[in-house]
């Protein structure tokens, strides 16, 4: 045996080019070299039978031992490979195996995820009110259908007194689970400023929960547009409040449809807000519609909106049904309208009729 | 969403193009965050080649007004196409941010703003 380096000086021949590449491995094996490499001349001075193996050895220099076969001979050749494609088949093997266990893992992650979007959904569900209490002179209905898994848009309904219906929509900026977030907040500063205002009149409502959210509304780049209703059902009488909420639609009997226009800027925009509160009497035959603006701006196939035109004409054709009937005509509407899966906005719906 | 912003006397323009909603807000707000970087409070945003806003887009330029306002600048609009000056009228931003025609229209405000700054450091 003699080492790697003594082979071409002096030039040291081998009876066949199998002898060389054994002496190869013997030497490998014995001085522990785990690189081999040949110069052009070097490798040119070997016999023409000996250089096809010394080939392979080179471009396998960084391989084991045993990787150094005969090329020269068809059947280590032959063997040479289907040890390569063992080798190969092996990697393969293992890349599969490592990819299904990383796909196990995403799967397991994407169930974890879906398991806690699925709670974040039901708690919304079980927040928001399960229908709008009884409250004489007034047939109410409202329904939500959220884009994604969790919504942005708020309702609320509470009692405040015998005969005194207050509620509240709003519709946090953004979508997804940062609005799904912040949706519970504003819903719930809205409800203590019910409690804790001497006076908790609609605008009061609003300029309580624009102080209290709009350091966090600033800090999470969001604001809330907000309409809040009281309705005293022994004089019929209907105040309200709106920031920056759209669409709100009001529809006095045996007239048009009419948008009732925001007054101030939505929650969380200004550091104080100006809110303004309005009053019109809710009467037998009357419509108030509040949605959101998942609504009007529900696209259809070539991209046109639903708009606001298309809104206060549903409102105008369904004035002699009830609250729920005109809430099942306008997402009839939207259905019919909006391309298949195309909702990316959540879409909120509220009606009020004078009965 | 494409972008074009240049300075006329310390006063940054930016020109928006496009649709800005959800998918895309997060790139007016970086290009908003990089106006800010620059130490520049005086802010234009031209929206006159925007088809379509979303709240997500309204949002972003709330929280650009805001920053600006914070150190004492300001961000101010101007040639809103109608569709979009409509998103702005139904939820009353446009009592929160000032709008105006033209750049020329903006720009003049921040000159008026300044100009009572400089008689003071005359006199």
């Amino acid at each position: 045996m003699f080492h790697p380096n003594a082979f071409f000086s002096p030039p040291r021949w081998f009876e066949t080019p199998r002898a060389l590449i054994q002496n190869c491995i013997d030497a490998l094996h014995s001085w522990q070299i785990t690189h081999i490499s040949f110069q052009p001349a070097q490798y040119n001075a070997l016999p023409p039978e000996a250089q096809p193996a010394l080939l392979h050895a080179q471009s396998t220099q960084k391989r084991t031992r045993a990787d150094l076969t005969l090329l020269d001979d068809p059947a280590v050749q032959l063997e040479s490979d289907v040890s390569t494609l063992k080798h190969e088949l092996q990697l393969m093997q293992a890349e599969l195996t490592q990819s299904k266990k990383l796909l196990f893992q995403a799967n397991a992650e994407r169930q974890k995820f879906s398991s806690a979007l699925a709670l974040a959904r039901d708690l919304q569900d079980n927040l928001q009110p399960a229908g709008a209490p009884k409250v004489s002179g007034l047939d109410v209905c409202v329904r939500s259908k959220p884009a994604h898994e969790v919504t942005g848009d708020f309702y609320d309904f509470r009692l405040h007194g015998p005969n005194e219906l207050v509620f509240t929509l709003g519709d946090i900026s953004g979508k997804g689970m940062a609005a799904g977030l912040l949706m519970t907040m504003a819903r719930k500063v809205l409800r203590t400023s019910l409690n804790v205002l001497a006076r908790p009149t609609p605008d009061a409502m609003l300029d309580y929960a624009n102080r209290d959210l709009y350091e966090e509304f600033t800090s999470t780049n969001a604001f809330a547009t907000t309409f809040v209703g009281q309705f005293a059902s022994e004089r019929r009488m209907l105040q309200y409040a709106n920031a920056g909420h759209s669409p709100v639609i009001f529809r006095r009997n045996a007239e048009r449809a009419q948008l009732l226009l925001a007054d101030s800027a939505p929650i969380g925009v200004l550091p104080e807000n100006q809110s303004v509160v309005r009053q019109i009497y809710l009467l037998p035959g009357d419509t108030l519609v509040v949605g959101s603006d998942g609504i009007t701006d529900a696209r259809n196939e070539d991209g046109e909106m639903f708009g606001l035109g298309r809104l206060l004409q549903l409102v105008d054709a369904h004035v002699n049904q009830s609250a729920s009937e005109i809430v099942d005509a306008i997402f009839q509407a939207l259905a019919a309208f909006e391309a298949e899966g195309a909702q990316d906005d959540d879409q909120t719906l509220m009606v009020l009729k004078g009965v | 969403m494409i972008f074009h912003s240049r300075s006329i006397d310390n006063v940054t323009l930016l020109n928006v193009s496009g649709r800005i909603d959800v998918t895309n807000s997060s790139d007016l707000k970086h290009k908003l965050g990089q106006i800010a970087s620059q130490q520049s409070t005086q802010v234009i945003v031209n929206l006159s080649h925007v088809s379509f806003m979303d709240s997500s887009g309204l949002a972003v330029l709330i929280q650009g007004m805001k920053r600006c306002r914070e150190y004492g600048g300001d961000l101010l609009l101007c040639n809103l196409p109608k569709p979009v000056h409509m998103i702005f009228e139904l939820t009353r931003l446009d009592k929160a941010v000032q709008i105006f025609d033209s750049e020329h229209d903006a720009i003049a405000q921040f000159q008026t703003q300044r100009q009572p700054l400089i008689s003071g450091l005359n006199s």
